[in-house]
């Protein structure tokens, strides 16, 4: 039983955690027949006994057990049901159109009574959630604590739950990328995604083979860099931020090495064994030209076809969606998807290497 | 469920299931809703109080009842009959007058109307005439000429003349009604009287029966709009919350279970129901700290708005209550409120958040006891405390030790102070958890040699000449008797039995072990000249006296100790130590070439040095060299405010709480090391003191109420002036421990459980109650100053203190203030006659006075039957204060021999026992008497 788990807690590190659950991402992407009732009845009933055994551990118990994380384990549930919702029906009809089958939804009557189908089943979930708000108010008290204290703020100061992903971002970016300019970019990128996806299939039925790149990246982005780490930010991370196993006590005392060190350490201390150049433009050299090459250089290579990339870049040629989308359309999308990967991109440097900063000014405060 | 019917997305008989389930699961969550409002913790309680409360009152009627004095109630009935009768007789002449008194109210309201119309256009109509007689522009058909308004005020008069002469007239017709019936009035008066307290409690009892009414207004559902059950809370303006960014008034809710808290009657029922314990002090509105103004939480802390028994933060006492309290009320402890409820006992450490400035603080005797400790035991020699600031340091200075004692007896001390003697504060810092001698080597010995080392380095002998041969038999009766045991004991085998200020002194156990005898001798004859601020006094000892007290105290030895290994120095671990400390400044090769370059005794000395800054000796003794050094302990002025979360709880398995933590630290002061892996100079250093189970009570009272809560100037204790001039001097008497030998403010007298002085009262020094109001403040001064003889068959001897003018008048005028007296009076205001001397002189005779107040030589006579001669009366006693001591000797000094010669009977006069002096004035024979003895000679 410790065994499992110390395996579990072990599981549950920032490095193992995001890579398990990219993988996972990944393949369920790829053997899509993991989307039927009877893996979704299986998951549920092993997320079910997991949870309820789980609640014979303490520790366990404490955390998840807490009035305002409740509704993470609703969260957790609820988006575990409808991705996978969504994509049954997509599996089910790509596998109709593949033998030319009408898909599921045009088999659905296109109007339906007021009265009584729509009013009724409305009435009926206003009861329904009457009855679950007053179940929940008179069994859970509101987590309300003592008044604000300056001289002790909480410790783990956590944002609400709906921005735990943001304050993950904070461990890996500096405050104004992860605070100002990453949630600016996930609002307007969200709202140019109709002005840059022309891809006309899917509309009015779910599907994944038609839709399968536009899929993949809204879910990786929503499921893997957002869900994920809401999760994460409410069940593990306990006491100065620290990462905790599921199973694992909250010590106050728990110290972590912080020995993050910059790209231009790396580059004049560990590589040259030198102290680092007192002009700061000469020491953040080969951050800057890193950073412009990822942000200037790769989408302009990228849109060239294969056989004019070199050998090692060959894989990540985008030709064929330059093609398809047109150079505005490719520039602003591939933009925005590598804005997106800096993420898990600088996540693996930290974890990997320590990495703190890729480009540090320190002197005006701009750090990436 | 079945297939829709076409042109439908659902099956609706379907859905009409569904619903029909919702809708009952929907009724009955409600339902469910409302018993959990219904049947919360307080109004659970408050239903059962109430049920108490209907039988406690039940039970009152009965006794009311029965007290009613049914004598006087047949009396009042008979005679009530009688009056009735006679307003019978009346009955024909009161119609009359009624009918009569009937016309003229109806008179009268008619009077009333008209009055009221006139007098409406009658103001109007003058304000309109007004402002035309002014010459300002009247609208049409407002002005009013003269003649016009001239008829309206007749018109208006007329009417108000009416009424007032219908009024006149009715009241002398209802005054007639009201002589006619006046008997049956006053007797129907005194009747309720009689019966009023059961009236009352029927009245009670009726608001609280059951009945429809009562029980409807407390349904559920219904239960909002005017229910007897309700929160009971206290708004308390002058006490506030602090919300960081505001402070808000507290409001106490703690009533709304804790019913009978102000409710004497109540003093035996189970908690919550029952009455404060003093009711004297607190909560009731006579008392100092009335509920309204001071409400529950200023004292106790807690939650005051929740009204669960977890919510308010109810802290348990001990771990058998927490056991019921997590059964009975499923308890656990509240992460979420800083400042939990003192645990039951404790709560007097809140008596300091506004009492901070009195040295004894009236009614908090457990907090007094625990601030007393943490004074004596030095706490704030380590920690900063406010409060404590400017104090002479509480171990003894170490300027001159070489003069007092040998380094051998000193390393053994210091190694474990207690293998010495059980009473000192002196705590132990070595052979403790984290540093056990078999498992440290020889390390500990070292470094205590090393500290004693550089003390006697630094420390300067001091001359002594020969010490003349004593009696130690006589010394030992000289020791007995003349004082030293107000503050000392000589042997420690009854400790805890001991008066706690007897013991302030150093215990004189073993003392011939410690001292030598030069020291002892020049010592108990001059304590100032080895330690300026001592705060031992001179006993006036003659060179022979100080001889005979020398040659017993040395006899008083501790032969276990003396048999105890001396602790030396293994040069192996003093290089470790040097090297340790040379570490800190220096790189390894660098330390360790510096190590090589020290001589054996460089080391020691450095050793000795560093390590004094590590352990922090110089917080209890003045050391030369760390003058300026810095408390090594952390400050503890708000530590009951720390937040847990800043507590290191290491391994040991302890609740999380403040109170927990601080008596573990008590108990066991390096247990937080346990299972740690830490080098020598990280480990934890607070000494070991070993406190017994009520000192670590009391000293985490006093530090729990050491918190960072500022209350508003208005709830504090603010002291005035005299208050102040009394705190001054309690402060000095505290520190010279008077007490010790007398009683002051009713505390004290630690001398008089001596042999001697239990076996005769008389050879007691004297009680100091209303001292200011006794003596003359010039004599009370110079009395201070240099003692002189009042007593003069007592042994025991007031010292001299070489108190400063400074202290002497801060003594004077603080004990004038206690008495609510000032320093000078004017001499009798009445001019006396020598007729008036001649009667006291008279009196002073046929009383006997000066069979008790003699001059000296006592003869066949008791100690405890002696008086003070009259010969220093005039000089020395006021006169208004004598003629309060001959009224009533015994509240003055409880216990005195002096007879009551006026007592009072039970109307409170004086009676005399001479009823032929001043016409038995019993006042004027004292008066007499005092006049006479204020001009006393032989």
């Amino acid at each position: 039983m410790e065994l499992f788990k110390n395996l579990i807690n072990w599981a549950s590190g920032p490095t193992v955690l995001f890579t398990l659950a990219t993988v996972a991402f990944v393949l369920s992407l790829k053997y899509t027949q993991i989307w039927s009732k009877k893996v979704a009845y299986l998951g549920f009933v092993v997320m079910t006994a997991f949870y309820f055994l789980s609640m014979f551990d303490p520790n366990f118990y404490l955390i998840v057990a807490k009035p305002d994380n409740v509704p993470i384990t609703f969260v957790l549930f609820l988006v575990a049901f409808f991705t996978w919702y969504s994509l049954y029906q997509g599996v089910e009809n790509d596998k109709r159109i593949a033998v030319g089958e009408e898909v599921l939804e045009k088999q659905e009557q296109e109007k339906v009574w007021v009265w009584p189908d729509l009013v009724y089943t409305e009435l009926l979930c206003m009861v329904l959630l009457s009855i679950g708000l007053m179940v929940w108010s008179i069994l859970l008290d509101a987590p309300l604590e003592q008044p604000a204290n300056p001289a002790d703020s909480p410790n783990p100061s956590k944002a609400p739950w709906y921005f735990l992903g943001l304050q993950e971002m904070l461990v890996y970016f500096d405050p104004w990328l992860a605070g100002v300019v990453f949630p600016t970019l996930i609002v307007v990128g969200l709202m140019v995604i109709p002005y840059i996806d022309t891809n006309p299939k899917g509309n009015g039925y779910f599907t994944l083979k038609e839709r399968k790149a536009e899929i993949a990246i809204f879910l990786y982005g929503f499921l893997i860099l957002w869900v994920l780490l809401v999760i994460s930010g409410t069940f593990l991370r306990g006491p100065n931020w620290n990462f905790f196993g599921p199973y694992e006590y909250w010590d106050q005392h728990r110290v972590e090495p912080l020995l993050n060190v910059n790209v231009s350490d790396f580059f004049w201390v560990q590589l040259l064994n030198r102290p680092l150049p007192s002009n700061p433009f000469l020491r953040e050299f080969l951050g800057v030209i890193l950073t412009v090459v990822y942000v200037g250089v790769l989408p302009v290579l990228m849109a060239r076809p294969k056989d004019k990339l070199p050998g090692f870049l060959k894989w990540a040629s985008l030709h064929g969606y330059y093609e398809r989308m047109g150079s505005a359309r490719y520039y602003v999308g591939v933009s925005l998807f590598l804005l997106m990967m800096s993420l898990p991109i600088k996540m693996y440097l930290r974890w990997a290497f320590n990495l703190k900063y890729i480009v540090a000014f320190p002197e005006i405060f701009f750090n990436i | 469920m079945a297939k829709p019917a076409p042109g439908h997305a659902h099956d609706i008989n379907g859905l009409n299931v569904v619903f029909g389930i919702s809708a009952i699961a929907l009724f009955l969550t409600t339902v469910w809703m409302v018993w959990d409002d219904y049947s919360r913790e307080w109004k659970q309680y408050q239903r059962e109080f109430v049920g108490m409360e209907r039988s406690l009152t039940a039970q009152q009627i009965q006794d009311a009842d029965a007290a009613v004095n049914q004598r006087e109630l047949q009396r009042v009935e008979t005679e009530l009959a009688a009056a009735a009768e006679e307003v019978a007789a009346k009955s024909e002449e009161i119609r009359e007058l009624e009918a009569t008194l009937e016309g003229l109210n109806d008179q009268w309201t008619l009077a009333d109307i008209e009055e009221r119309r006139l007098k409406a256009l009658y103001d109007s109509e003058k304000f309109f005439y007004d402002d035309g007689v002014a010459g300002k522009i009247v609208p049409f058909g407002k002005r009013i000429d003269q003649e016009t308004f001239d008829v309206r005020e007749a018109e208006f008069f007329g009417a108000r003349d009416l009424r007032i002469s219908t009024e006149f007239e009715r009241d002398q017709v209802q005054r007639s009604i009201r002589d006619a019936r006046a008997r049956v009035t006053a007797l129907n008066g005194e009747r309720d009287a009689l019966t009023q307290q059961a009236t009352l409690l029927r009245r009670k009892a009726n608001a609280i029966a059951v009945n429809v009414p009562n029980t409807f207004r407390n349904l559920p559902m219904v239960d909002f709009i005017d229910p007897s059950i309700e929160v009971q809370q206290v708004l308390v303006q002058n006490v506030t919350e602090d919300l960081n960014f505001t402070k808000v008034p507290r409001i106490d809710r703690c009533q709304t279970c804790h019913l009978g808290i102000d409710n004497p009657d109540y003093a035996d029922a189970e908690q919550p129901f029952r009455t404060h314990p003093d009711l004297d002090l607190y909560v009731s509105g006579e008392s100092k700290h009335p509920r309204d103004s001071f409400g529950c939480t200023s004292c106790h802390e807690g939650r005051g708005r929740s009204l669960d028994f977890v919510g308010v933060v109810h802290t348990p006492q001990n771990e058998e209550q927490e056991h019921e309290w997590v059964e009975k009320y499923d308890w656990k402890e509240d992460h979420y409120w800083d400042k939990p409820m003192y645990p039951n006992g404790m709560a007097q450490g809140g008596c300091q958040k506004c009492h901070g400035d009195q040295v004894l603080i009236p009614g908090a005797e457990e907090f007094n006891n625990s601030r007393q400790l943490y004074e004596a035991a030095g706490c704030w020699g380590c920690h900063n405390t406010v409060g404590f600031e400017n104090r002479r340091k509480v171990g003894p200075n170490l300027e001159h030790v070489v003069a007092k004692t040998t380094p051998e007896w000193a390393a053994r001390w210091v190694k474990d102070p207690k293998s010495f003697k059980q009473s000192t504060y002196m705590p132990r810092f070595w052979n403790l958890e984290n540093n056990l001698d078999e498992e440290i080597g020889a390390r500990n010995q070292t470094e205590v040699s090393a500290i004693v080392a550089y003390i006697y380095d630094k420390a300067k002998p001091l001359a002594y000449g020969v010490v003349p041969a004593g009696d130690s038999d006589r010394g030992r009766e000289l020791v007995d008797t003349v004082g030293c045991l107000g503050c000392h004991v000589t042997e420690e085998s009854n400790l805890a039995e001991v008066d706690w200020y007897r013991k302030r002194g150093a215990s004189l156990a073993g003392v011939g072990t410690k001292v030598n005898r030069e020291f002892l001798y020049n010592w108990v004859k001059d304590p100032k000249h080895y330690w300026e601020d001592t705060f031992m006094p001179d006993l006036r000892l003659t060179d022979r006296e100080a001889a005979d007290v020398t040659a017993y105290l040395m006899t008083l030895r501790n032969e276990t100790f003396e048999q105890l290994p001396v602790p030396q120095i293994d040069s192996g671990a003093l290089d470790e130590i040097t090297l340790e400390f040379l570490r800190t400044g220096l790189p390894a090769a660098q330390a360790e070439e510096r190590l090589g370059a020290m001589s054996s005794d460089e080391k020691t000395l450095y050793a000795g040095e560093r390590l004094i800054l590590r352990y922090g000796c110089f917080g209890c003794h003045d050391i030369e060299g760390f003058e300026n050094a810095q408390k090594i302990g952390v400050d503890l002025s708000t530590w009951g405010s720390k937040m847990v979360t800043r507590l290191d709880f290491g391994y040991v398995d302890l609740p999380h709480t403040r109170q927990a933590w601080l008596e573990n630290k008590l108990r066991d002061p390096r247990s937080y090391d346990r299972d740690k892996v830490k080098s020598p100079p990280e480990k934890l250093r607070m000494g070991y003191f070993g406190f017994n189970d009520e000192e670590i009570n009391a000293l985490t009272t006093k530090v729990l109420g050491q918190t960072r809560e500022e209350l508003p100037f208005e709830a504090q204790k603010g002291l005035s002036a005299r208050e102040s001039y009394a705190e001054d001097a309690r402060r000095l008497i505290h520190e010279y421990n008077c007490r010790g030998c007398h009683i002051v403010d009713g505390f004290g007298g630690g001398i008089y459980e001596t042999e001697v002085m239990t076996e005769d009262v008389g050879f007691r020094p004297p009680n100091l109650n209303s001292q200011g109001a006794r003596t003359h403040a010039e004599w009370l001064f110079n009395f201070l100053k240099e003692p002189s003889e009042v007593r003069f068959w007592l042994n025991v001897r007031m010292p001299t203190f070489h108190f400063t003018d400074e202290q002497l008048n801060t003594l004077v005028q603080g004990f004038m203030a206690m008495d609510g007296t000032q320093p000078f009076k004017s001499t009798q205001a009445v001019p006396v006659d020598g007729e008036t001397i001649r009667i006291g002189s008279q009196l002073l005779d046929r009383l006997q006075c000066e069979r008790c107040h003699l001059a000296g030589a006592a003869g066949s006579m008791e100690a405890s039957q002696l008086a003070p001669s009259f010969r220093l009366t005039g000089e020395r006693l006021r006169e208004d204060w004598l003629v309060d001591w001959m009224k009533d000797p015994q509240t003055i000094t409880p216990g005195t021999q002096m007879p009551q010669f006026w007592p009072l009977d039970d109307d409170g006069n004086f009676i005399t026992p001479l009823p032929d002096v001043l016409g038995g004035d019993a006042e004027a024979q004292m008066r007499a008497v005092a006049s006479y003895l204020m001009r006393y000679s032989e």
